[in-house]
Parts: structure tokens; sequence; C-alpha cells
């Protein structure tokens, strides 16, 4: 077979695959945040259409694409429309540098299971997110309406301080592999201890960040219900206002992955060596990805249960939160990284 | 195939044609399918818990959003320098790390300026002085869940009005 | 492939910065420039500048073209104060005289800039090498520039503060809050940060 052929063929096949897997996995995400809200609040939740409510995703995506789009007189037109596209189009770029399991070989030849193994890996999910906030400004200003604005400028606020801390929280790990790429982070995680036992500080920070930069609560000052309507999203309706969380489901799809593969150790199994995985071909790249996908579930259940743990913060305890704890902290982290990295003697 | 790095970005393009076609399909799909429905004056308008808006909808905000911004700039290049240095860290060794501290200690002078000066304090005045919020975070116990007993007196006061 | 490749973005760049230029809109204005730098990112990645293509994205596009957006949102041009490009002779004469210098800046310099650009910033490890070895005075001095900017940004912040308390009364959301001091307008019920108590999360 043509080599190019079959780069192109096996790279647009993982396209294909991982955005699909995060996309499904988002709309699998949102019905299982109303099942375990229920449970956790003892009602029954959404369990009617397909078998436990399975299929209630695609009865509400359906009900979205024939809802009627209302379109307020008073918005900016073209970026208003253009807003949700602007959400949702960042999160899933930051899906390419995600390793989503060992390498896989088909016809002998090795195929990584990532879409683009990226010499600068983190710092390109990191550009990239830094441009999925505009989605919500924009929305919040095109929207020409008070709430929508006050959600939007609030939220924008907020991700671009928690985005400090996300910088700071990770220095520590790139200090011990060297190298931002993320399958070197795996690497070094599967030779050694798992980032979330040997940078505990930068690990407590980055879940901290994966909450704030996704609007979730104990953040999610920009939607309040309570005070801001609905936030950036209020004059939003139909297959828009769908997009805007589809944006947001696959955002923390994204963390949960980001936190897999920083801290978790990404597709290692516990005790399990990389030769060992390596030694059952396919289905050891399978066993991998099972890992990590259930690393990222679990982590997935994990927003769901703090947001029916810990109350909303004033936006005020937010800010105070990221730019008074969290950036000396950061700092904190990479200053005892240094030196505990550092053999003693070395001056 | 990919003999050049300049190759690793090619997936990234498809990946942005992906994206973007993706969200164009959503956009187009929903405007051809969605409902039309009828236009009249009370529906054009803002949303505004159903009252009649009363002053125009984009009203100024604080320009404490505009000064976060303006910090945010100042930290992320302080980022963007630490990145290089981690990673080339234990070759560069105790020169590099004394380097970098004395860069991050005159950066954390101006983040306590900042703390000391109250950019980082939102609470409306009377609240961050008189009442124990900044003295609460600055302690360092990290997330305070906002229950009760990190409310000051007068947001419970509100809180029994409301 | 790779000529393609720089047409477009380089035309991309050009069409953008143009679209910057003669946009009427202030805050569509900012989004031009957000592709325009996109498109820059897009030429670094072609020069193997990835780390710089990613510092453009991160640093340019993400962040202060972020302040821009919030100044602009900030100050609220009516539509009547927005005003396009309106064309002046200085301008063309300003124009001309930068397009020759870049001319004959790219004219001596061209491919030797190209070829060391590979080596040099091709990936952070090098780049790490020459800043903390052979620029490090120069690398504490931007440490110095910062301090300066952020105590200007308080400084400013803080005189905007005083200014406002001295011209109107004194309204309590004054300090934080995302509402502007009433002006006689009814207040937005939780619009300031401070008034909406964190109450739980109904949903």
């Amino acid at each position: 077979m043509n080599e190019t052929v079959f780069y192109f063929a096996t790279t647009l096949g993982k396209i294909v695959v991982f955005t699909h897997l995060a996309l499904i996995l988002a709309a699998l995400m949102v019905l299982g945040e109303r099942r375990i809200s229920a449970v956790m609040q003892s009602r029954l939740g959404p369990n009617r259409v397909g078998y436990g409510g399975l299929l209630q995703p695609i009865a509400d995506a359906l009900k979205f694409f024939f809802k009627e789009d209302v379109v307020p007189g008073q918005v900016e037109k073209v970026l208003y429309i253009l807003a949700p596209a602007i959400t949702v189009i960042p999160a899933l770029l930051t899906i390419a540098v995600i390793p989503f399991g060992p390498a896989l070989t088909i016809f002998g030849t090795e195929v990584p299971l990532v879409i683009a193994d990226l010499d600068i890996g983190i710092l390109f999910v990191f550009a990239i997110a830094s441009l999925g906030v505009y989605g919500v400004v924009l929305a919040g200003w095109a929207s020409n309406s008070r709430y929508p604005l006050l959600g939007g400028v609030r939220s924008s606020a907020q991700m671009i301080s928690y985005e400090l801390v996300l910088g700071l929280s990770v220095i520590g790990i790139f200090m011990s592999t060297g190298s931002l790429r993320l399958l070197d982070v795996v690497a070094a995680q599967q030779d050694g201890v798992w980032f979330a036992f040997s940078q505990p500080l930068g690990f407590l920070l980055f879940v901290i960040c994966a909450f704030a930069e996704t609007n979730r609560l104990p953040f999610d000052t920009p939607e309040a219900e309570t005070e801001l309507v609905a936030g950036y999203h209020t004059e939003y309706s139909s297959m828009k206002f769908a997009m805007f969380f589809m944006g947001e489901y696959t955002a923390m799809f994204v963390f949960a992955a980001l936190i897999s593969t920083l801290f978790l150790g990404g597709w290692d199994i516990p005790f399990v060596t990389a030769e060992q995985l390596a030694a059952w071909g396919n289905w050891g790249s399978l066993l991998g990805f099972v890992s990590f996908f259930t690393k990222c579930l679990c982590f997935m259940f994990f927003y769901i249960w703090v947001r029916w743990t810990i109350p909303r913060f004033r936006f005020d305890q937010t800010m105070a939160l990221g730019w008074k704890v969290g950036i000396p902290a950061g700092v904190a982290n990479i200053v005892a990284t240094a030196f505990i990295l550092l053999p003693p003697g070395t001056l | 195939m990919p003999e050049s790095a300049l190759n690793d970005y090619i997936p990234i393009l498809l990946l942005t044609g992906f994206a973007v076609s993706f969200a164009a399909f959503n956009l187009v799909v929903s405007w051809l399918l969605g409902k039309k429905g009828t236009s009249n004056p009370d529906k054009e308008t803002a949303f505004e818990c159903g009252m009649v808006p009363l002053t125009p909808e984009r009203r100024r905000f604080s320009v404490k959003f505009s000064t976060v911004a303006m910090l945010f700039i100042i930290f992320d290049i302080e980022i963007v320098f630490l990145i290089p240095w981690a990673l080339k860290f234990r070759e560069l060794g105790m020169f590099g790390v004394i380097e970098i501290l004395v860069f991050i200690a005159v950066l954390m002078v101006g983040w306590w300026y900042c703390v000391a000066k109250g950019a980082f304090d939102w609470s409306p005045a009377g609240r961050s002085r008189s009442g124990n919020q900044a003295v609460r975070f600055t302690s360092g116990t990290g997330t305070q869940p906002s229950g009760g007993g990190a409310l000051s007196e007068r947001a419970v006061a509100d809180r029994v009005e409301s | 492939m790779a000529e393609l490749l720089f047409w477009l973005m380089g035309g991309g760049m050009v069409f953008f910065t143009m679209l910057t230029i003669w946009s009427r809109n202030p805050v569509h204005c900012t989004v031009f420039m957000i592709l325009s730098f996109a498109a820059t990112a897009g030429l670094f990645v072609m020069l193997d500048a990835y780390l710089i293509a990613a510092m453009e994205v991160l640093v340019y596009a993400g962040a202060i073209l972020m302040l821009f957006l919030f100044v602009i949102m900030m100050i609220e041009l009516r539509d009547e104060e927005q005003e396009g490009l309106r064309l002046n002779p200085l301008m063309l004469v300003a124009a001309a005289t930068f397009l020759l210098l870049l001319g004959r800046a790219v004219g001596d310099l061209g491919p030797v800039v190209q070829s060391q650009a590979n080596e040099m910033i091709g990936s952070p490890a090098p780049l790490a090498e020459a800043l903390f070895t052979r620029f490090v005075v120069p690398f504490e001095a931007v440490s110095l520039l910062l301090l300066g900017a952020i105590l200007g940004v308080v400084v400013l912040n803080q005189r905007s503060r005083d200014e406002r308390a001295s011209i109107g009364p004194a309204t309590p959301d004054a300090g934080g809050g995302s509402a502007a001091p009433g002006s006689g307008a009814p207040s937005v019920p939780g619009a300031g940060a401070g008034a909406g108590v964190a109450d739980g999360s109904a949903s």
C-alpha cells in the first residue's frame, strides 16, 4: 500500500473516531449528569427514551435541530451566529494532541493513537484553549443584552485568571520530563510514579483549574442562574444554544483526558510495565485505551459529584482564589520541584 | 510518512477543517430544519425577566475587568519564560535555578504589590476591608467553601432579606 | 504543498489585517486581528518555529487581544463615534516609507534570517540555552520591565477608582461587581458580583 495514502487514511480515521468519541461522550455526559444528579437528589431523572434513558441525548439533539431559532432584534447578527461556532471549534481542536492509548500496529506499521504528536504538545492545548474564551465573550457582547454581557465578561475574566494557574501548575511536570510532548509525559509515568503523587500540589491546582476553565460548579458564576439568568447564552436558542453545551462538555472531556494524561499516567495500568503492555500487541493497546478511558470517566463523575457537593463561589471569591492563592501556590510548586529534582551539591 | 516536523501539522489542518465543517453543519441544519416562527415586537426585545428594558442593554462595566486582562498578559509572559527553562532545567543546573528564582522573586514583588493595593479584591470596598474575606484567602487554607462561615455579616443580611 | 500553505497563510494574514484596518466596528476589528495573528502563527509553523507559533497565539491572540476586547467593550463606542479609515496623504507616505525600509531589510537579511531561525527557534531547547546563558542580563531585565508594568497597571487602576469616588455618590457596588455605578437607573438585580450570594446550586 502506498505510504502516503496509508498515512492520510489512518490520520483521517483517527480524526473521525476521536472527535466522535469526544462528542458522543459529551452527549452521554449530559445524560449522565442528569441521571446522577437525579440520584443524588432522590429523583429518577430522564429514564424513558431507550434503555434507562440511553437514547435521551439523541432525542435532545433532534429536538434542538427542529426548534425555532429565535434571534432577538437587538443582536449583532454576524458575531451572534459565529459565537457558538467559536466555542465548539477550539474545544474539538484540543483533542488533537491527546494520546488515547499505546500505538496500534496496522499492516505492520505503528500508528500512534494520537491525532498529531506535536513537539509543543500541551502548549498547543493552552494556545487553542485561550482562543475558546472568545466564543464566550463574543456571545455576551453580540447578544447586546445585559445578562449575557455580564456573564460573558465575568466568564472571560475568570477563564484568563485560571489559565495562569493552569500554566504554572504543569511546569513542574515539564521539569521532570524535559519535554512538552504528551507521549513523553505518559512514558515518564510508566517508568516512574504518576505525577499525581510526585506533584500533588500541581495536581490539586490543575483540578481546580479544570473546574474553573470549564465554568463548572463551584465556579459557574458566569452562568449563575440565580443572578444572571443563564449568563452568556441567555439570548440563544435552538442548536446555537446546544452548541455552547457541546463546546462546554467537550472541553470537560478534554480536561478529564488531560488530567488522566498528565497526572494519572495516561494509559498506564498500575503494576503493568510498558513492556508487558507492548507484548500483548494490539490487545495491549486496547487495554491501555480502556485504562485511559476509565480514568476519564472517573474524573467526569467527579465533576458531577463536586457539583452537588460544593456550593457556588461568589465572583470575588473565585478571583481571590485564583490570584491570591493559585498563583503563589503554583510558583511555590515550581520552586519546590526545582530544589527536589536538582541533586544536592550541584552548584 | 512524516519526514519533516511540519508534517505533524497536517493532521491539525485536517482536524481544523473537520471542526469548522462540524460547526457549520450544525448551524446550517438547524437553520434548515428549525421551525420558522412568527415575529412580533416583544419577541424581538432583549431578555429582561419579562419587563420592558428601561436602560440601554449594553452597559459599561467595571474597569477591574480590563485590569485583570492587563495583569493576565504580564503573568502570561512570565509563564512563557518559565516553559523553556523548565525544559532545559537539568542541563542549566543550579545557575538556571538561581536565575529563575531572581526572575520569579521580582515578579512576586509585583504580585505582592497587587495584593497590598487590593487589585485582586473584587468584593465591594466595605466588605473586603472590614470583612475578613481577603484575610481568609491569603491565610492559605486553599479552597474555602462559601458556606455560612465565609460570608460577612452584610452578605448574610442580604440573604436573609431575599 | 508547502508553497500553497505559504500563500494561504500569508494571504490570509494580509487579508485579515486589511479587514482589521477597514472594519468600522471595533469588535469586528479585534476578531479580524485574532485571525490575522492565527495566520501569522501558521507562518511560524512553516518556519519550524513551533514554540514561537504557540506563543503568538497564546500571548498575542489569547491575552493581548482579550485586553483590547475588554477595553473596547468597556468604553462602549456608540455607532456615530466609530469612524472607518479615512485616507490621508500622510498615511500613504508613511506606508511607502515603511515598505521601502522593509524591502531593504528583507533584501539584505532574508536568507540569513531564515536559516538562523531554523536553528535558533526550531524547538524550545536552543532558545532556552541562548536565553539562560548568553542573554542572562536582558532576561533579568525583562523581569524588571514586567514589574514596572504591574506597578503601572495597579497605579492606573487605583487612580481611576479615586476619580470615580470623587465624581459621584459612592454606590455600594463601586469597587467590584460588574454593574456600572447607577446613574439613576434601576440597578440590575444581582448584577454586582457582591450582590449575588452563593446560595447553593439551584438548577
